[in-house]
């Protein structure tokens, strides 16, 4: 090798020196892609864990379970969960068209979620005031977290599965206080309540 | 009669509008928590940006969340007085956490100020004196190779 060679590997190696030395500070000015952003929302019985998730209901009876929201995104997040009752003939919100669905939420819960974390909190209801008559159920109301709601809701006798039967449906939804706008988050859990045993 | 009837009906338009009223303060005063949460939300996104470690503010911020899921849920089912004590909870919590969100995102910005001109300070400590010892590095090469070259006796090839 000539004494050339040798010096433009001593450049090759002072430049590469540079960079690494200069690379924290590259670091803060560069950004790099973010993995896939989303929300999540879940629902655990009341051990904590997915199994015991109230099932077979009998009114006036305190049942609890705990929802949960996790913030993939990448701020924290101020979320809105709309809960609802609904029949088998009431619809379910439209994945594909992102909207939500149309039956009337019964109250609703506002948390905020800081980024990258998951949050659960308690949620105990009881059905109340349930009559049943031409193969038709009416539930008067239900109570959450000790207030009670009036209802009013009927169902029709399921020949499939036997029974009488109603839908807690929780959507999420998202707050931006920035632009003041409340947004569905195409994301929602459910759970059936058998209101059959009893009767 | 008629005395008793006039009174009874002019009581109940009473009652119907102090309720009215009672409903509209109400309303009003949620919309006021809503506000102020919201505010106070602003000022924790804008200390988060800023790098500061918001997890206590968020715990505060969710007990006002909660207080104000109280408050909405109570003034659904007409339940105003539990609505406007809920609502009062919502909007002291969130007068709490705004200076607190405001003083953490002053730390954090001047702690990342502080951080990044160090960084800068000392990279560039550490690339002056990566040259100065590479460049040392190259005379010593250098001397060396010219001296290495001029004692090497040169070769004569007879043929």
């Amino acid at each position: 090798m000539k004494l050339k060679d040798y010096k433009h590997l001593f450049i090759t190696i002072g430049l590469i020196g540079i960079l690494l030395l200069a690379s924290p500070i590259i670091l803060e000015t560069v950004t790099f892609p973010t993995a896939e952003q989303f929300p999540k929302i879940f629902i655990l019985g009341p051990d904590k864990t997915t199994t015991n998730i109230p099932f077979n209901v009998i009114p006036n009876t305190t049942y609890s379970v705990y929802l949960g929201i996790g913030n993939y995104l990448d701020t924290s997040t101020h979320y809105v969960c709309c809960i609802k009752v609904r029949n088998q003939t009431d619809p379910l919100p439209t994945e594909g068209t992102s909207s939500s669905s149309i039956v009337g939420s019964i109250c609703e819960y506002h948390i905020i979620v800081q980024k990258g974390a998951d949050w659960t909190f308690p949620l105990e209801f009881s059905l109340n005031e349930l009559s049943v008559s031409n193969n038709q159920a009416l539930l008067q109301s239900i109570t959450i977290d000790n207030i009670q709601y009036n209802l009013n809701k009927t169902t029709q006798f399921e020949q499939d599965n036997n029974g009488y039967y109603y839908q807690i449906l929780i959507e999420l939804w998202a707050y931006y206080p920035l632009s003041d706008v409340l947004d569905y988050q195409n994301r929602y859990v459910y759970f059936w309540l058998n209101m059959t045993l009893p009767l | 009669m008629f005395l008793v009837l006039l009174f009874s009906s002019s009581f109940l338009c009473f009652q119907n509008t102090v309720t009215l009223a009672q409903n509209d303060s109400t309303l009003q005063k949620i919309q006021n928590a809503n506000y102020e949460l919201k505010q106070a939300f602003i000022t924790v996104l804008e200390a988060e940006a800023a790098g500061a470690n918001i997890t206590d503010l968020i715990i505060l911020l969710n007990s006002a969340a909660e207080a104000l899921a109280y408050a909405e849920n109570s003034y659904r089912i007409g339940d105003f007085n539990i609505a406007a004590i809920n609502v009062d909870s919502v909007i002291s919590i969130a007068h709490q956490v705004t200076p607190l969100a405001e003083e953490a995102k002053h730390n954090a910005l001047i702690s990342n100020q502080n951080t990044f001109f160090l960084k800068i300070f000392f990279t560039f400590i550490g690339i002056f004196i990566f040259c100065l010892v590479l460049s040392l590095l190259w005379r010593i090469f250098k001397k060396r190779y010219i001296n290495n070259m001029f004692q090497t006796k040169p070769e004569v090839i007879s043929q």
